[in-house]
């Protein structure tokens, strides 16, 4: 019995699998998203670094552990950002702000169109994790998810899961989080793109 | 016992099996058309002077030109050079002019692209690269290519979005998400581009 089964759901999982991608295979496949309505809208695309624990860990400005108390759509937020999070901070992991709870903007929302998964993040109050925040250095500056939504890593029964979708303690997460800040970061410093310009204009 | 090694036999036998299937079929057409178009075959941006200056006008000819030997009757253009920031990009605003500049974004970011459309017809469309990330038109490993992001970025232009093809793992399609430090393989638009392209154009 047991093994008539396992042969049939491997034959399905086979077949499952055939179908979707020759279904793929084809034009009228290709197309997802249509827009509905003639009004007039904006769609932003972001292109992310390739995500990596230990390069987000030491990119990321602040990284906290808390839970969101509030989702709000604003309009008119520089770079798009008008998704505001708020979140009571429990624990601080990286970073020097001491604040119980922090704003972080999000992209999209208030008429805003996320293009790209990698960019929607689906926090609702309640929701607890770890997040890896990034600082946005426009006007008066903000923090937002850092990566999109790989920055945001919701717990559920003391696990969170990361981006390869496997489940790990969230306190050996933290850990974790903590070993790679311990070590020192002996990343070369290569010019940025500002500091180029900046070169440039000065000759 | 028997037993046993029966179903981790079986379970190799389909995992392998499974796994062979999916790498075969290598030209699955997994790419994105927004549903959105640009109502003309044509479209024409300005190059920051800044951008100019720091050597990128090649690297910025040549993604242009790999969209245009894409064999869609779609093709860009430039127009010039301007020294305005990318409006849509910095303050959501249009200026009526199609835009390829510099912002400073946080250090996940490699680029942004914001377009408006009205109904289904994209209108405006700007670029920002990230002034916080180091570029190189010939990139080491700790730099991002400058060809390489704008041949992505103008994929975005055409309203191709990220793909959802599977080898993004594996000589990658350019309209990926994620780009890697040093690498160039997005300047060479994939077989998964080009049939996005020719779908929508």
């Amino acid at each position: 019995m047991k093994k008539t089964t396992l042969i049939v759901a491997g034959l399905a999982v086979i077949v499952s699998l055939t179908t979707l991608m020759y279904g793929l295979d084809g034009k009228d496949q290709g197309g997802s998203a249509t827009p509905q309505g003639d009004g007039t809208r904006l769609l932003v695309n972001a292109l992310r670094t390739e995500p990596d624990f230990r390069v987000d860990t030491l990119d990321s400005s602040m990284i906290v552990q808390g839970e969101v108390i509030a989702v709000d759509e604003l309009s008119d937020q520089p770079l798009s950002h008008n998704t505001r999070i708020t979140i009571s901070v429990d624990q601080l992991i990286k970073g020097d702000d001491v604040s119980e709870t922090i704003e972080v903007y999000a992209l999209g929302g208030g008429g805003v169109e996320v293009v790209g998964d990698n960019e929607k993040i689906g926090l609702v109050a309640g929701d607890v994790g770890i997040f890896f925040l990034g600082w946005m250095p426009v006007s008066e500056g903000f923090y937002t998810f850092f990566g999109g939504s790989r920055g945001v890593y919701v717990e559920k029964d003391a696990h969170i899961r990361n981006w390869g979708g496997k489940s790990i303690k969230t306190d050996r997460f933290v850990r974790e989080i903590e070993k790679v800040l311990a070590d020192p970061d002996d990343r070369e410093h290569q010019k940025t793109l500002g500091e180029m310009i900046r070169d440039k204009e000065s000759e | 016992m028997k037993n046993n090694i029966f179903i981790r036999v079986m379970l190799a036998t389909m995992g392998l099996f499974s796994l062979s299937l999916f790498f075969l079929v290598s030209n699955v057409y997994a790419y994105v058309a927004s549903g959105y178009t640009r109502p003309s075959g044509n479209v024409s941006f300005y190059l920051h002077g800044a951008l100019v200056n720091v050597g990128w006008q090649g690297a910025i000819d040549n993604a242009r030109s790999e969209w245009n030997g894409a064999g869609s009757s779609f093709t860009f253009s430039q127009s010039g050079t301007a020294t305005r920031s990318p409006s849509l990009v910095q303050s959501s605003t249009t200026d009526g002019y199609n835009d390829i500049g510099a912002l400073s974004l946080d250090l996940s970011y490699v680029g942004f692209t914001s377009s408006v459309a009205s109904g289904t017809s994209i209108i405006e469309t700007d670029t920002a690269y990230n002034l916080e990330k180091s570029f190189d038109v010939n990139p080491n490993i700790y730099q991002y290519d400058v060809e390489s992001v704008a041949v992505h970025e103008l994929g975005h232009w055409l309203h191709l979005d990220e793909t959802q093809s599977w080898r993004c793992f594996a000589s990658p399609p350019s309209m990926c998400g994620s780009v890697s430090m040093g690498s160039t393989y997005m300047r060479s638009i994939e077989s998964d581009d080009i049939n996005g392209i020719q779908y929508i154009y």
